[in-house]
């Protein structure tokens, strides 16, 4: 039972570097982002390829070193972060909206496309494999021990991400960063330069993807192709959704909910005889979270946890804490200015 | 300055204007929308552009602003060729404007809308978001208590932890305003601010431009609204096909045949 938890564990801490990347990109400055996964990919192989060392023939991949773990994750980031640069400075000076996501959309397919059919990159379909189990030498841990201590590793590690991504939030910068998502034009007018800023929003959510996507493989030992398909954006998108765009700590509770509903989801109900005779209980997974992401988008649009409201004073305005954010349900105009003072 | 915004004959002999368009022209495909139009707005005044819909009053507001580039011809501000400015370049040297329907960032509430303007672009950079957060910090206890005074002039102090997007429509147009008057402009751009607006509100929007000009900042005015207009602009801008044809106070325009042919017609204003 304890393994099972702190597996669960494990891979849930993980996914959470992918969703506040995704929350900065998308909740922060507006970008629904749907090539978050790619992030997730390359912050993996390079890790991969970093710690695993060389190939042993007939597979094939580039690097193959055995550089510390840590060396291996901030290689991951700078790539991850070289890759979202290179992506941002092409899409997001001129793409908003809908295009920007088929944007994001066809860079995934052809990272991916590359990625499985390039050899010598990272192996095609055998991926990398051989990762060793991180710091797996400087520790003389039962299994149990290490996925433990790997677990606070990875807390550690989160914690540190929180903290530099509340700050950013609180900052001047997130301000701008959430008003240039509300309306850029305006934002321009007040000289933000709108596509810098989304720019930094992106580069920072893709290095800690891959960040996520380094400890990933380190939990795994080997990393494929077939480890990224659409239904991991899928569950990231529902995530955000879910715990609340745009509020660090709701992305959190969102990516627990939906590990939860995944993991858990068919423990209770029966066998589902496919017709071949396979089991296919694991489609009632995508059900159940898919039904989930419905009822929020029906009756908590703005998501368990809203974005955070910076409150001016402690008269305030009296608001509940649950009121709906307006962008999803703009109140009834009610002009109440004949009765405030002239300015 | 008078309160009307007339500028005194002497310091508009002198004073260098603050805006001078020269011919700038726009094309959308096969539609001039601006046509080798000259305007000339001086310092410290309220400048009025009126025309019938479509003349190329918001392209033209768009042009000088820097969201719609020019094909041809040259604008000047303070003396500086601005053309090939960037929008927020233009915003970040002293000219601001406002949009047809109010843009408020309807997620952040009334407060950090005039928090953001009155912020100092320099504490959003990335690095001094790290390292000199103290000085941010400082910085931003400043920019909140211009803020909080902006809104109380406003009226709109006791909304200041609401959402925007939940502000009536009249409300939004007054955050705007009060986020343009917190950044100290040096030309203000308003673009049909009476548009939707009800009477009592629209005194107001008046009293405003009347109090921004009084603060030695100057406006130009896109405008419908001709008795709105006429208490503000000393002088008034006249386009029609993406020029302008015609230029004096609005009593002149009331006179002239061709303002009146193409935008004025019989009826009393």
């Amino acid at each position: 039972m304890t393994q099972y938890v702190t597996s669960f564990l494990e891979v849930g801490v993980v996914f959470m570097f992918f969703t506040i990347g995704l929350n900065i990109r998308w909740g922060w400055a507006g970008d629904l982002d749907l090539s978050v996964f790619s992030y997730v990919a390359v912050g993996a192989y390079i890790t991969a390829v970093f710690t695993a060392g060389r190939a042993v023939p007939p597979d094939e991949w580039i690097i193959g070193v055995r550089w510390p773990f840590l060396v291996a994750l901030l290689a991951a980031m700078i790539v991850g972060a070289v890759l979202s640069l290179l992506f941002g400075m092409l899409a997001l000076r001129r793409l908003r909206g809908d295009y920007f996501a088929i944007g994001s959309l066809c860079f995934t397919l052809i990272v991916y496309a590359v990625i499985s059919q390039v050899l010598p990159l990272f192996d095609s379909f055998q991926g990398v494999t051989g990762v060793p189990q991180p710091f797996e030498g400087a520790l003389k841990l039962s299994q149990n021990g290490y996925d433990i201590f790997y677990l606070v590793f990875s807390i550690a590690i989160l914690a540190v991400v929180y903290v530099f991504t509340q700050h950013i939030y609180r900052s001047p910068f997130g301000r701008s960063l959430r008003a240039i998502r509300d309306d850029p034009d305006a934002a321009t007018a007040f000289g933000r330069n709108v596509y810098v800023s989304k720019l930094k929003a992106y580069v920072i959510g893709g290095m800690l993807a891959s960040l996520g996507g380094g400890l990933y493989v380190g939990i795994l030992g080997t990393w494929n192709p077939f480890a990224w398909s659409s239904s991991e954006t899928f569950l990231l998108l529902c995530a955000v959704l879910i715990g609340g765009i745009a509020n660090t700590k709701g992305v959190l509770l969102g990516t627990f909910i939906v590990m939860v509903a995944l993991t858990e989801a068919t423990r209770y109900i029966p066998a589902l005889p496919g017709p071949n005779g396979q089991d296919d209980s694991e489609a009632i997974q995508y059900i159940v979270v898919a039904l989930l992401i419905m009822a929020v988008l029906r009756w908590r649009p703005q998501g368990i946890l809203p974005e955070k409201r910076d409150r001016d004073g402690v008269a305030g305005s009296g608001i509940p804490r649950w009121r709906p954010q307006v962008l999803l349900a703009e109140r009834r105009d009610h002009d109440s200015l004949a009765e405030s003072p002239k300015p | 300055m008078s309160s009307n915004g007339a500028v005194p004959a002497d310091s508009r002999a002198t004073a260098p204007p603050i805006l001078e368009v020269q011919a700038v022209s726009k094309s959308f495909g096969g539609l001039k929308a601006v046509s080798d139009c000259s305007l000339v707005v001086e310092a410290g005044s309220v400048t009025g552009l009126i025309g019938p819909n479509g003349a190329g009053k918001s392209t033209l507001l768009g042009m000088i602003s820097g969201f719609v580039p020019t094909d041809a011809g040259k604008i000047r501000f303070r003396g500086e060729e601005i053309q090939n400015l960037s929008a927020h370049r233009r915003s970040r040297i002293g000219l601001v404007r406002s949009f047809q329907a109010a843009r408020v960032w309807a997620g952040l509430t009334a407060l950090e809308n005039v928090l953001v303007a009155t912020t100092p672009i320099a504490d959003e950079s990335f690095v001094r978001t790290f390292m000199a957060w103290r000085n941010i910090r400082g910085g931003q206890n400043a920019a909140r208590a211009r803020a909080r005074e902006v809104l109380g002039e406003f009226g709109l102090d006791h909304m200041r932890n609401e959402l925007a997007g939940t502000l009536s429509g009249g409300q939004k147009r007054l955050l705007e305003f009060a986020r343009i008057a917190s950044t100290e402009p040096k030309l203000v751009l308003l673009d049909e601010p009476q548009a939707g607006v009800n009477p009592v509100l629209g005194d107001r929007m008046a009293d405003a431009v009347e109090n921004m000009n009084s603060r030695g900042i100057t406006v130009l005015i896109v405008e419908h609204n001709l008795p709105f207009v006429e208490r503000l602009c000393a002088r008034v801008n006249v386009m029609q096909l993406g020029t302008t044809i015609a230029t004096g106070t609005m009593a002149e325009m009331r006179e002239h045949p061709e303002v009146i042919d193409a935008y004025l017609g019989d009826v009393d204003v």
